[in-house]
């Protein structure tokens, strides 16, 4: 089929919105800058270059506006039609970082697959194809949604295999990330309120039965707990990360000029970039980047409510719950609201997976946008 | 599509409160918190450098170095970077001269191998594990010359004796700061805001001395005490016009280099001011002249002078035996008669001579600005004996060390004044003459007895051809403080005088401490003196005075040569003729 076929198909209704495309361009544009400030050191360290990482970091934004142009073009609908086939070869890719010699281990966990040289972290992709797959069946399902025996099932096969198959890397980080998407879509979708609070006490204790049976998870909750308990062993890096936003202060000590990514805060260009954020730019522009980042949801959400069939809805809330509650739980870690996760902070974090599937799933949204109600 | 809009927005609150709660987190980490994360993150980032400053350099009156400080290296071994240490001990032994099998044995990673060697020997010395800290090393360039006067630092730079103890604060200087900001490896960030509090160099001092001068003083003092076996001497020149001193040499010599090699802390006493003893004769050149002021005695006066006396049951006899006469007064002085002496003192009186005494300031500072000065022991006239007086009047039953003495003496000199002892040059400051003593008329007569002293009496061996000395013998017992008592046949000789006499220019002393061959001032510091006067003399080109001797030397002497090579050129660069030692 061919794209003109798909628009016969699905008639588009009005433009993109260009306030969503804007702040994602910002937040594409700004990412790239903290990186090459947080980077450039390690970057000289690791390989005599400065600029090493923000370079892979251009690379990966042209990668990224290659497959946000497949989003934007191609219409979401068309998706739908290949949701379980793209789900189930996004849970091959996750098994292969199980595999030897495919699977690389970095920090102790196997997140990635090794291809072309590119590590690629499959999870990433899960997210977007789970959301996908979760929209069809709910939106399929939409008139037997109070049948709570077959959605549970339905849906708590799909999670669970998704969960089960990234927790065991281990990535609870991901894990919650798609539990908690997967309820925004329930409840979203008419899911009955009761079980629903039923469900989010099922969720907390499968996290913490998680929590129990991984002893570096356990060590990473007691350091959110406490992390002056020990303050060079676990708790060190909440510490310097604490320490790296609280130097901040109101207008934090200039671009690139941070002193904590000189090796104090571990991870300061990936999971940790938020605190690098602060350092540098202190409080009042740490909350305007909030606030943009905010922003995003926020027209993800309008553009969810202004579209008229399910389907749209659940697949545009889903990646802006996805994109929203991965910024705000990496957020939270560095500012230790939560504990350490291993979860990148969506636009700005350096990694190619994450940022790729962001920039396609914020083209998929843009698509979203096309068929809003004009009249609304 | 309402039911799933309101749900939409339910949603949506979540993620409002999320970012609210961040904010406010945020707020809480940054604005409230913000002093406390601050410190830490200085206390494991900055690391403060001490920046040592340059300690002052000491000059002499002509700008030339006496002490200065040299960039040196001080020699650490990380011993984990060393594969061999036996090889690592060979070559180092071969480059210092100690032996460090001993100090690389040690179980520590961080070994001090030898603190501040020269930078010759850190460029020679390239060794797997050896490391260099710069530092900076007090370097005394004369080699023990003035040693006694200048003092020296200890390891960590801080004056512990002499003037580098007394004048501490002014060379020191204040030593700086840098705030490094540090990597977890300890390792310097290039920092954009690297707080630098520059240290601030110590003050130079110039010292009124001559360092030629001084050279010269020593090498007589040498002579002297090795030719008579001596335990030290003592000289110090003093120019009469500003109190200015030119010299202040004590033998033996150390050398403040290597202060540590001296066993005995006695070595590094300036005895100049620190040694009180009592002077015996000089005393009667101020019983004298107190007694001629007084008009107790007059010039032309004959007196009978028995060979003893008895003081309230005390005899005073003389050093040397001589039969009972009626002599003139001035040979009391010209011959340095004891039994004369105390039979004028008798007749001044305790007070007066103690009037005077405590005028010419014996018992008190000389307001020079040295470290350990005595003030020798003037008791008040209330409580003086009779045989005390008697004894007073020649010089025992008092003490007082060498610049008391003479300062005194510089009266003479001066008109009859009084003017303080300098020791740091100032020429914007003029030192005046502060306090009369004696009047001109005393004075005269004083200077003409001084020179028949040196033309006629004890002080013959002063005689320098083509000028004009005068000055006064002085052979005491020497008081022990140890036993408390006179040791037997132990001396201190001492001679005091001006010259040239026709219009004085310059005041010296020279003491003598226990010479085991001869304990006649005479013979002993007399010498001496000559030595030093006839060198200065030269040094400073004057034309002969005294066309009764002239005519039988050169009337221009050849000034007189310093062999004295500086170890140490003006900009700080040591040249390589370090071994110079004036002991030699």
């Amino acid at each position: 089929m061919s794209l003109e076929n798909w628009y016969q198909e699905f008639p588009a209704k009005s433009k993109f919105d260009i306030s969503l495309f804007t702040i994602a361009l910002g937040l594409i544009i700004f990412g790239l800058l903290m990186i090459m400030s947080s980077s450039n050191i390690i970057g000289f360290k690791l390989y005599n270059d400065s600029f090493y990482f923000a370079k892979k970091h251009v690379f990966f934004i042209i990668l990224g506006s290659i497959f946000f142009i497949i989003g934007l073009v191609v219409p979401h609908k068309v998706w739908r039609g290949y949701s379980l086939h793209l789900w189930l070869a996004s849970l091959f890719l996750v098994f292969l970082t199980y595999m030897p010699h495919v699977g690389s281990i970095a920090g102790g966990s196997s997140r990635w697959i090794v291809v072309a040289g590119f590590r690629f972290q499959p999870s990433d992709v899960l997210k977007f194809t789970l959301i996908l797959l979760i929209a069809d069946f709910l939106d399929v399902n939409k008139d037997d949604i109070k049948n709570f025996k077959r959605i549970l099932l339905t849906i708590g096969a799909f999670v669970g295999i998704s969960v089960l198959l990234v927790i065991r890397q281990p990535d609870l980080g991901t894990s919650v990330v798609l539990a908690f998407v997967s309820l925004v879509l329930l409840f979203v979708s008419g899911f009955p309120m009761l079980f629903m609070l039923l469900l989010i006490p099922a969720s907390i204790g499968g996290v913490i039965i998680s929590i129990l049976h991984n002893p570096y998870q356990l060590k990473r909750v007691i350091a959110f707990i406490d992390p002056w308990a020990d303050p060079l062993g676990k708790g060190f890096h909440v510490i310097q990360s604490l320490i790296a936003v609280g130097t901040g202060g109101l207008f934090g000590l200039g671009l690139g000029q941070s002193r904590q990514k000189f090796f104090y805060l571990p991870q300061q260009y990936t999971d940790f970039i938020f605190s690098i954020i602060a350092e540098e730019l202190g409080f009042i522009f740490t909350s305007i980047f909030l606030f943009i980042f905010f922003l995003y949801i926020f027209r993800s959400f309008l553009i969810a409510s202004k579209v008229n069939d399910l389907f749209s809805k659940l697949l545009c809330i889903g990646i802006a719950s996805w994109i929203g509650f991965q910024g705000a739980i990496n957020i939270c870690v560095a500012v230790n609201l939560a504990p350490t996760k291993g979860i990148t902070l969506p636009f700005i974090s350096f990694g190619g997976t994450s940022l790729i599937m962001v920039m396609f799933a914020t083209g998929v949204i843009l698509n979203i946008s096309r068929y809003r109600e004009s009249h609304e | 599509m309402n039911k799933y809009n309101k749900r939409i927005w339910r949603v949506f609150l979540i993620f409002f409160i999320a970012f609210i709660i961040i904010d406010l987190r945020l707020f809480y980490l940054q604005i409230v918190k913000h002093e406390f994360y601050k410190k830490k993150s200085k206390a494991q980032q900055e690391r403060i450098v001490p920046i040592s400053a340059k300690r002052g350099d000491i000059l002499d009156r002509n700008e030339e170095l006496l002490a200065t400080s040299l960039t040196a290296y001080s020699i650490y071994a990380d011993t984990t970077e060393m594969k061999d240490r036996q090889q690592v001990v060979s070559a180092l032994n071969a480059h210092l001269n100690i032996n460090t099998a001993a100090l690389l044995s040690r179980d520590s990673h961080f070994i001090w191998i030898k603190r501040k060697v020269s930078p010759e020997i850190k460029d020679k010395i390239k060794l797997p594990g050896i490391h260099f800290l710069p530092d900076i090393k007090r370097a005394y360039t004369c080699n023990g010359s003035a040693g006694q006067l200048l003092g020296f630092v200890n390891i960590d730079d801080e004056g512990i004796s002499g003037l580098e103890y007394f004048m501490n604060k002014i060379l020191k200087g204040k030593p700086g700061s840098m705030i490094l900001e540090n990597d977890p490896s300890g390792k310097s960030i290039y920092s954009y805001n690297q707080k630098i509090v520059s240290a601030k160099n110590g003050n130079k001092i110039q010292l009124t001395i001559d360092k030629n001068i001084q050279f010269m003083m020593e090498n007589e003092l040498k002579k002297v005490v090795t030719n008579f076996q001596a335990d030290q001497g003592v000289a110090i020149l003093m120019d009469l016009s500003n109190g200015e001193i030119l010299g202040m040499a004590n033998y033996p010599l150390y050398d403040p280099n290597n202060y540590f090699d001296y066993s005995d802390p006695k070595v590094f006493h300036n005895n100049a001011v620190g040694m009180a003893f009592e002077p015996g004769s000089i005393m009667k050149l101020f019983t004298m002249a107190s007694a001629f002021e007084e008009h107790a005695i007059k010039v032309k006066q004959k007196l009978y002078i028995p060979a003893s006396l008895v003081v309230g049951g005390s005899i005073i006899e003389e050093a040397h035996e001589l039969e009972s006469a009626t002599k003139d007064i001035s040979e009391i002085l010209i011959k340095s008669l004891n039994v004369g002496a105390a039979m004028v003192g008798l007749k001044l009186g305790k007070d007066k001579l103690y009037k005077y005494l405590n005028l010419l300031e014996f018992g008190k500072k000389t307001g020079i600005n040295l470290p350990g000065e005595n003030i020798g022991t003037l008791t008040n006239s209330k409580g003086w004996r009779e045989v005390d007086l008697g004894r007073i009047s020649f010089g025992y039953t008092m003490s007082a060390t060498p610049l008391q003495i003479l300062k005194a003496a510089s009266v003479f000199g001066n008109d009859g004044y009084l003017i303080e002892p300098r020791i740091i040059y100032n020429p914007k400051v003029k030192n005046k003459r502060y306090k009369r003593v004696y009047s001109e008329r005393v004075t005269k007569i004083m200077r003409q007895l001084m020179q028949r002293t040196v033309d006629e009496g004890t002080g013959e061996l002063t005689k320098i051809e083509g000028f004009t000395v005068g000055g006064k013998t002085g052979t005491a017992r020497r008081f022990s403080g140890e036993t408390n008592s006179y040791v037997p046949g132990s001396y201190n000789n001492s001679f005091v005088g001006m010259f040239p006499v026709s219009a004085p220019k310059f005041s010296l002393i020279v003491v003598i401490v226990n010479p085991r061959l001869n304990y006649f001032a005479s013979q002993t510091a007399v010498p001496a003196f000559k030595g030093i006067a006839s060198g200065v003399l030269r040094y400073y080109r004057y034309n002969p005075d005294n066309p009764v001797t002239s005519n039988i030397s050169i009337a221009r002497p050849k000034p007189f040569i310093i062999p004295f090579i500086s170890p140490v050129t003006k900009n700080n660069e040591v040249t390589a003729n370090t071994d110079l030692n004036v002991n030699d």
